[in-house]
């Protein structure tokens, strides 16, 4: 599931962003687009949503690159953090997924919380963790992110019920952070 | 429930928000622990999510539409992010054609002034492609049209954009030459379908400086409009006109 052969961007572009560097968030907006237009297609089949959220996103991103920290995520990971909470509030506002109620309060995400993270990792980490879950769990995680299936979509593809998906997958998560916790790494969330 | 238990399924709902799949009752539970564990949540399996997900999307890129990249750096240029040319937005001198312009009355001078100086100082903490940028997010019907040079003046390019549930809007225009506003001055005309087709609404006047950068430009439409159709700039006599003679047509942008 891991990819270690990310786009390297030649020169980190949050920061320049936060200084108000001349063509710095073009940049940005070339180099992150297609990962967050991608990310955003995985949760909203409308193209014409898709596209008034990415520029949500990128006003978004935009105003918090100078809460970007290096030594705990990259940029990628960064961004990728605002274009899900985006997508999701955008989901539970929308009461589009069957499996959720629309909610009328502004965000579920407390914000910022960043700062306050302690299991920074990297790619071969976050991969050799993903080793140690048990192969259901393995399973149940790539037909979420890699394949971008919702959880109804997962228990009719695995035949397992509702409330099982969704508590494999949170436990699962919450396990491969224990893992990388115990494991004590101490790079940062995925190389790109 | 003991404080291991319910320690346990604080995460739970956590590891499920930074997962999306949280539930109204659970997102009311999630806020209950919180509040009474005094925790805090940190953003690790949030970062641990997002991780995934970009990793995962990486390795199945899709190019963004051309249309919304445009639109993105437009953006970035508008609302004076690095990177777009620097921005010239010009003060519409309100007062100054009215004193200039005879066809208008010391009356409606003084009103118009008044007003002008509530929407200073209501939007003085505003600059014009901030507003801008924020008429883009807020009307979800706005309209947004291309302008394309005429005669004389085919360099002239740019955008309009108006709202009209908020009765406001803005031009964003490039490869107009700088006028001298003591011998000339640029003027917008609004053709409002549910008005008179000969007789568009006066726009507002303005200048554009000689430094060649993008220049934004506030609608300061005399009348209420609706749906406009075209928008079409001519160049004036100093203070603007009250009926074009279109002899000087600079730009149009319509449907």
């Amino acid at each position: 599931m891991v990819n270690t052969s990310a786009p390297v961007i030649s020169k980190p572009v949050l920061a320049r962003v936060a200084a108000g560097e001349s063509g710095a968030m073009n940049v940005c907006i070339n180099h992150y687009g297609p990962i967050v237009w991608t990310l955003v297609r995985r949760y909203i089949n409308n193209s014409a949503t898709s596209e008034d959220l990415v520029q949500e996103i990128f006003t978004e991103i935009w105003k918090k690159a100078a809460t970007y920290d290096p030594t705990i995520a990259s940029e990628s990971t960064f961004i990728g953090m605002i274009a899900r909470r985006r997508a999701i509030d955008f989901i539970r506002r929308q009461g589009r997924n069957p499996g959720f109620e629309p909610l009328e309060v502004a965000s579920s995400f407390p914000d910022p919380a960043l700062e306050t993270s302690s299991i920074p990792c990297d790619t071969e980490a976050l991969k050799s963790s993903l080793e140690t879950l048990p192969e259901e769990t393995r399973k149940l995680f790539h037909l979420f992110f890699d394949d971008g299936f919702t959880h109804p979509e997962i228990a009719d593809k695995t035949g397992l019920p509702l409330g099982t998906v969704k508590t494999r997958l949170r436990r699962g998560l919450l396990a491969l952070r224990d893992h990388l916790k115990r494991a004590g790494i101490t790079n940062t969330y995925t190389a790109s | 429930m003991n404080p291991s238990d319910s320690e346990n399924r604080y995460n739970e709902l956590l590891a499920g928000r930074a997962l999306g799949d949280l539930m109204l009752e659970e997102e009311r539970e999630l806020a209950l622990l919180g509040e009474q564990s005094g925790i805090s949540p940190d953003a690790d399996l949030e970062l641990l999510a997002a991780s995934l997900a970009v990793e995962s999307v990486l390795q199945r890129l899709e190019p963004m539409p051309a249309g919304l990249a445009a639109r993105l750096h437009r953006k970035a240029d508008m609302i004076g992010l690095p990177g777009g040319s620097p921005i010239n937005y010009p003060q519409v001198p309100a007062w100054k054609n009215i004193l200039l312009n005879p066809m208008i009355g010391w009356a409606a001078a003084a009103a118009i002034l008044i007003l002008s100086l509530v929407l200073m100082r209501t939007e003085a903490p505003l600059p014009p492609e901030l507003a801008a940028a924020r008429l883009r997010s807020q009307d979800k019907d706005l309209i947004e049209r291309n302008f394309e040079g005429l005669g004389e003046f085919k360099q002239a390019s740019g955008q309009v954009l108006w709202s009209d549930a908020q009765q406001r809007g803005f031009m964003i225009l490039t490869g107009i030459p700088a006028n001298d506003p003591r011998k000339a001055q640029y003027q917008l005309w609004i053709v409002d379908p549910t008005r008179d087709a000969d007789a568009p609404v006066d726009g507002g006047v303005f200048d554009i400086p000689g430094n060649g950068s993008p220049v934004v430009v506030p609608i300061a439409a005399k009348l209420a409009l609706s749906k406009p159709q075209a928008f079409v700039i001519t160049l004036e006599h100093p203070g603007g006109v009250v009926k074009s003679k279109q002899e000087n047509l600079v730009a149009l942008a319509k449907n």
